[in-house]
């Protein structure tokens, strides 16, 4: 009979606790596991629950709260009752338990069970915190830094259990995002952690000049990294590569151009699972748990790539190296100077009547690259005293203002935008005043400039 | 989800409403005051549209017995209008629970109320309204402490408690002026 029962019931997949815990009772009821008696009673103690976490929440002072406020901690309610019921994998056994225990008992059972998966998915931050490969992508470095630690710092087991604080800009390669609270930040560390087992298998130089490769501007873009690194090993193993070198040439994508275009969809996708078997092999990758990841994760690379053979786009998929021209300069800005003595010195240049007064302080200060932007936006100078400022600057100061551009550095259009800061706008008129010769220069440096 | 599968069915709470306010009634007699489950069903509809109105949510029924417990002994009650006038001071109190900000606690709102409304109101819970708490909830939203005196003018509210406010500045100004004449 359970058996029967079983097919009966409608599949969920990996689903948010809220949605389990409704899913539960809407098909307890539909294949009479839950009788009206039970829902009913459900329902009287979900009331019962919720008024009491109500005066909870007020300190006893209240009966009713602002209806956002409530709907929350409904919320967290419902989240905690069906994290404890989603712990138990089976439904049948929920329903056994959703009428013998109170909801109170579920509830209880829940938040015990929240607690300390909120210690082990903090140990698991910590793990992977110390795991990290080393890159310049801020996204990466932010995330896994400080905006994954601010969850832990957040996040409210009473009162906003299903809510997911923190600020997690880093995408995986695979998130689906129909987790929420715990639930979601468990599933991003672990996706993380193996994304990272990955990556940790290649030289860290190879993998900064692939992001290179992908965008120059790769430090402040959003993108996946684990992504890259999978393309390009694949695309090495379809090459037929002994060795993994991740540099795929234009000769590489014409070469697989020609071999791959004439299969079918069918062929290109049983080519690709051998390369990720090979690949597998080759870098002796064991943990079943990466195994499967790097499978789901091949399905968009089979997609992607029948796309890029179908429109002669390869190289969107299969990057090529940015490997550093000889003349990369790496800036290393200096100590910045502290709070204080930088307000002391933005306060005297303002007091200051004339140009040339600023002029001479603004030389004499030993600044830093920030505290010179911090200057340029401290309503120091006005009009053309910017001018005054931009001629004092060494060219290799000039080329850094250059990046610092919010436009394309490399592009002398710039949009205009009402909302930019009188620096840009007076930095611009500045770029177009200077003879060619001498702007095309500053431009050639600032884009052999990488700002450490 | 239908409305058959809603884990918290508006039928349940109403239900455990009416029976939270109907066992109100074995107190209130003794002052000559009571519902009929009909009244009871009234207010609770009364509770439900104040309270999607002013955006707040509750399951229990706290606040409606809250207030008959409080309110049943004001010599301005009677049977005559006793659900008309505790449907009043129902919409009354969400809509200054809102007003004040949430900062005073349900029985310090009551208790104002019923100081208001049997004292400087005489049981009008018009001018408890207009007058007394929209005095009370200035106040609060000003930070005064002093919560006494709800039913003097609002200028004179200022003058007694803030002597720094713009309004403080005024009347200064003004007793300069009276100086000079």
């Amino acid at each position: 009979m359970g058996e029967i029962q079983q097919q009966q019931l409608k599949p969920i997949g990996s689903s948010d606790a809220i949605r389990y815990f409704h899913y539960l009772i809407e098909e307890g009821f539909r294949l009479s596991y839950l009788n009206s008696g039970d829902l009913e009673g459900i329902q009287y103690q979900l009331v019962k629950l919720l008024t009491d976490r109500f005066t909870l929440y007020t300190g006893g002072q209240s009966s009713s709260v602002p209806v956002d406020k409530g709907q929350n901690i409904q919320q967290s309610v419902f989240y905690t009752i069906g994290y404890y019921l989603k712990s138990l994998h089976d439904p049948f056994l929920c329903f056994d338990v959703l009428k013998k225990d109170t909801l109170s008992t579920l509830y209880s059972s829940g938040k015990d069970l929240l607690k300390d998966d909120l210690i082990r998915t903090k140990e698991l931050l910590h793990s992977i915190q110390s795991s990290r490969f080393k890159t310049d992508v801020l996204a990466y470095n932010d995330t896994i830094g400080e905006g994954l630690s601010l969850f832990f710092t957040l996040y409210d087991i009473d009162f906003g259990a299903h809510e997911s604080p923190g600020s997690i800009d880093y995408p995986l390669s695979n998130d689906k995002m129909n987790l929420t609270g715990i639930d979601y930040m468990d599933g991003y560390l672990k996706k993380l952690q193996l994304e990272n087992e990955f990556c940790n298998l290649f030289p860290q130089d190879e993998l900064q000049f692939l992001m290179r490769g992908y965008d120059p501007q790769y430090k402040e873009l959003l993108f996946n990294i684990f992504d890259l690194i999978l393309n390009n090993a694949i695309g090495c193993v379809l090459l037929g590569r002994e060795e993994l070198h991740l540099d795929i040439t234009d000769y590489d994508r014409n070469y697989l151009q020609k071999e791959f275009a004439a299969l079918t969809r069918e062929e290109t996708d049983k080519l690709v699972e051998d390369a990720l078997f090979r690949l597998c092999g080759m870098l002796s990758i064991r943990n079943p748990k990466l195994i499967k990841y790097l499978a789901f994760s091949v399905v968009k690379l089979k997609v992607r790539l029948n796309n890029a053979l179908k429109y002669e786009s390869l190289h969107h998929l299969f990057l090529s190296m940015g490997y550093e021209t000889e003349g990369t300069i790496h800036f290393n800005d200096k100590q910045m100077l502290d709070n204080d003595t930088f307000r002391q010195f933005a306060d005297e240049i303002r007091e200051c009547q004339l140009i040339s007064d600023k002029l001479v302080l603004f030389k004499r200060a030993p600044l830093s690259f920030t505290d010179l932007i911090d200057l340029l936006e401290g309503d120091c100078f006005f009009d053309n005293e910017f001018f005054d400022v931009f001629q004092t600057l060494e060219e290799l100061q000039i080329a850094l203002l250059v990046k610092k551009l919010p436009a394309d550095p490399v592009d002398a259009s710039f949009l205009d935008d009402d909302s930019e800061k009188e620096w840009h706008r007076c930095f611009k008129t500045f770029l177009n005043r200077i003879e060619p010769e001498r702007k095309a220069a500053i431009f050639q440096l600032a884009k052999q400039i990488e700002i450490a | 989800m239908n409305d058959l599968f809603s884990l918290i069915p508006n039928s349940i709470v109403q239900q455990l409403t009416i029976k939270e306010v109907l066992l109100c009634n074995q107190f209130t007699e003794q002052y000559g005051l009571s519902l009929r489950e009909e009244d009871a069903t009234a207010l609770v509809k009364t509770r439900k549209d104040a309270l999607e109105e002013f955006g707040r949510l509750e399951f229990s029924g706290g606040t409606i017995s809250k207030l008959i417990m409080e309110f049943c002994d004001s010599p301005y009650l009677s049977q005559f209008h006793y659900t008309e006038t505790l449907s009043e001071l129902l919409e009354i109190f969400y809509y200054f629970k809102n007003e004040t900000l949430d900062e005073l606690s349900d029985d310090d709102l009551i208790a104002i109320m019923k100081k208001s409304f049997n004292e400087s109101c005489q049981g009008s819970t018009e001018l408890m309204q207009s007058r007394d708490l929209e005095n009370l909830s200035r106040k609060i939203r000003f930070g005064i402490t002093n919560l006494e005196n709800l039913s003097e003018d609002i200028e004179g509210i200022f003058e007694n408690d803030i002597g720094e406010s713009p309004d403080g500045a005024r009347r200064n100004d003004f007793d300069d002026e009276k100086e000079m004449e």
